[in-house]
C-alpha cells in the first residue's frame, strides 16, 4: 500500500489528545515519536546503547497519520488536511500547551517501507551447520567464515514473507531438525513462511517435504526458494490452515510448527491424524512462560516432551506420543 | 557492545494481531527493521491479551535490531471504560458524551504515570484531563 505520512508537531503532554482527535476514519494507522519515551523507558532497555547527543536533546512530540494513497488525490489529501487542522484547532483551549500543532505531508511508497529491511539483511550462520545467505549475497559467502563439508546453504529471498531464518524461533528449529535422523524421512513444516525449515530439511537429505501455508503469498515465495536452492522436486507446497486441509492418510515422521502459542494449541487436536506413531513433532514460536500451556495441551494428546531447547526467552519443545496411547 | 539508537516510536497495537499494514509497516519498516519480525515477536508476547489495544514502545538500533516494552492503556481507552462510552465525540467543544469525576481522573492517572513521564501526579492528571476534554468529556468535580 503506497502511503501519505501526514505529520503533526505537538508535545508530549498532548499526544494523546492529538490522537483522539484525529482518529478519523480516513486514516489507516497512527504512531507516536514523543522524546518522554525515551526516558519512560525501562533501566533495561537503556542499559546497552548510546544515544547522540542531538536525539536525546529532542523535545516535543509528532504524531502521524496515515492515509492510503490509492483513496485519494493530491486534492482530496489537501481537503483532509484541513479537516485535521479544524479538529486540531478545537483542542488549543483543552488546558494543556498542545506546541504548534504544525501539520505536514510526505508520500512513502510501499517499497520504501516493505523492503527497506533487505539492506540490512546479511548471510549468517543460524545453526551448527545452516548458514543462511540472501539472494545477492551468494557470491560473498566467505564472509561467515569457512564452510565445511556438512554444512547447508539456503538461498533465501524472503518477499514480504516472515522468515530471514535470522529469528531465535526459526534457529532453534534448525538445531532441533540437525538432531533429527530427518535424511529419507517424511518432512512436514506448518506454517513454512519462506520456506526456511522445508527447505533445510530437503537439503538434509529428508525424501518429501510438505510446507504448508495458510497464506498463498508465501507459499508462492518459498516456491521460489526451493527453485533457488535446488529442491523443488522435493518439496510439495499446500494451502491449508494448519494440518485441516491435508489429504488423510497421510503421516510424517517429523512435524515441525513454528507458530504461535494460539495456532499451536490450535494444532495439536488435529497432529495425530498426521504424525506418524513413532515420529516426533517439534514445536517453536514459545515464550518461556507459554511451555506448560503447550505441555498441559499436549499431554491431553497422548504427546510428551523429549527435549526442551532455549534461545534468550524463546523455546522450543520436541515431543513424541506416550507409550499408553497406543501409537 | 553498546548499540546506538536509531528512532524511538510508540505504537497501539492490538494483542496478537500486529501485521505489516499501517501503522508497522511504516513506522518500521522505513527505518529498516524486518517488520514480520516484530509482528512475530509482538503477537507470540501478546498472545494472552488478544483483542486488547497495546501500546508499545519500539526501539531500534543502528544495526536495525529492535527491542519493544508493552505499555499501559491509551488514556482514551481508559476513559471510556471508566464512564462507560463507546465512542468519544466528533466535535469536542459542542458536543459533550459525558463528564468524568476528579477520582477517576486520580486513578488512571496513577496507573498511567508509569509511563507518563510526568514529573508530578498533577501533571499527569492534568493530560488525562486534557484527553478527556478533546474527547467531548466534561471533567467533573
Amino acid at each position: 500500500m503506497d502511503l501519505y505520512r501526514i505529520t503533526i508537531e505537538t508535545t508530549s503532554e498532548a499526544v494523546e489528545a492529538v490522537c483522539v482527535v484525529t482518529d478519523l476514519p480516513e486514516i489507516v494507522g497512527q504512531d507516536i515519536e514523543d522524546s518522554a519515551d525515551l526516558e519512560a523507558r525501562s533501566a533495561q532497555a537503556r542499559a546497552s546503547e548510546w544515544i547522540d547527543e542531538a536525539f536525546l536533546n529532542r523535545t516535543g512530540a509528532k504524531v502521524n497519520l496515515y492515509v492510503d494513497q490509492a483513496r485519494f488525490s493530491d486534492e482530496e489529501v489537501k481537503r483532509l488536511v484541513r479537516v485535521i487542522e479544524q479538529k486540531l484547532d478545537g483542542i488549543r483551549a483543552i488546558g494543556l500547551d498542545v506546541g504548534s500543532l504544525l501539520v505536514s505531508v510526505e508520500a512513502i511508497p510501499e517499497a520504501a517501507y516493505l523492503l527497506a529491511y533487505k539492506e540490512h539483511f546479511h548471510t549468517l550462520r543460524v545453526s551448527p551447520r545452516v548458514i543462511i545467505a540472501p539472494s545477492w549475497e551468494m557470491d560473498r559467502l566467505s564472509q561467515v567464515g569457512t564452510i565445511g563439508a556438512n554444512d547447508v546453504v539456503l538461498e533465501i529471498d524472503p518477499g514480504m514473507a516472515f522468515g530471514t531464518g535470522t529469528h531465535e524461533t526459526t534457529q532453534l528449529m534448525l538445531t532441533v531438525m540437525e538432531g533429527h535422523a530427518v535424511r529419507d524421512a517424511r518432512v512436514l513444516d506448518l506454517g513454512t513462511g519462506t520456506g526456511v525449515l522445508a527447505l533445510a530439511a530437503a537439503k538434509f537429505g529428508a525424501h518429501s517435504v510438505t510446507a504448508v501455508d495458510v497464506d498463498e503469498n508465501a507459499l508462492a515465495v518459498a516456491r521460489d526458494n526451493a527453485v533457488k536452492n535446488g529442491v523443488a522436486d522435493r518439496i510439495q507446497m499446500v494451502v491449508s490452515d494448519l494440518a485441516r486441509d491435508l489429504p488423510s492418510g497421510q503421516t510424517y515422521d517429523f512435524v515441525y510448527a513454528n507458530l504461535l502459542l494460539d495456532l499451536l494449541l490450535r494444532l495439536l487436536p488435529d497432529i495425530k491424524r498426521v504424525l506418524a506413531p513413532n515420529g516426533t513433532l517439534s514445536v517453536s514460536g514459545i515464550v518461556h512462560h507459554q511451555v506448560e500451556a503447550v505441555a498441559q495441551a499436549a499431554r491431553e494428546q497422548h504427546l510428551e516432551i523429549i527435549e526442551i531447547h532455549e534461545n534468550a526467552d524463546w523455546r522450543a519443545l520436541v515431543f513424541t506420543f506416550t507409550e499408553e496411547s497406543g501409537g | 557492545m553498546a548499540k546506538r539508537v536509531m528512532k524511538i516510536v510508540k505504537l497501539q497495537v492490538i494483542g496478537g494481531k500486529a501485521t505489516p499494514a499501517p501503522p508497522i509497516g511504516p513506522a518500521l519498516g522505513q527505518a529498516g527493521v524486518n517488520i514480520m519480525m516484530f509482528c512475530k515477536e509482538f503477537n507470540a508476547r501478546t498472545a494472552d491479551q488478544a483483542g486488547t489495544v497495546i501500546p508499545v514502545v519500539i526501539t531500534v538500533y543502528e544495526d536495525r535490531s529492535f527491542t519493544f516494552e508493552l505499555k499501559t492503556p491509551p488514556a482514551a481507552v481508559l476513559i471510556k471504560k471508566a464512564i462507560g462510552i463507546e465512542s468519544g465525540s466528533g466535535e469536542p467543544n459542542k458536543k459533550k458524551v459525558g463528564t468524568i469525576s476528579r477520582t477517576k481522573v486520580r486513578e488512571i492517572a496513577e496507573l498511567k504515570m508509569v509511563d507518563l513521564n510526568a514529573a508530578s501526579i498533577e501533571a499527569a492528571m492534568r493530560m488525562v484531563e486534557g484527553t478527556a476534554r478533546s474527547m467531548g468529556v466534561t471533567v467533573g468535580e
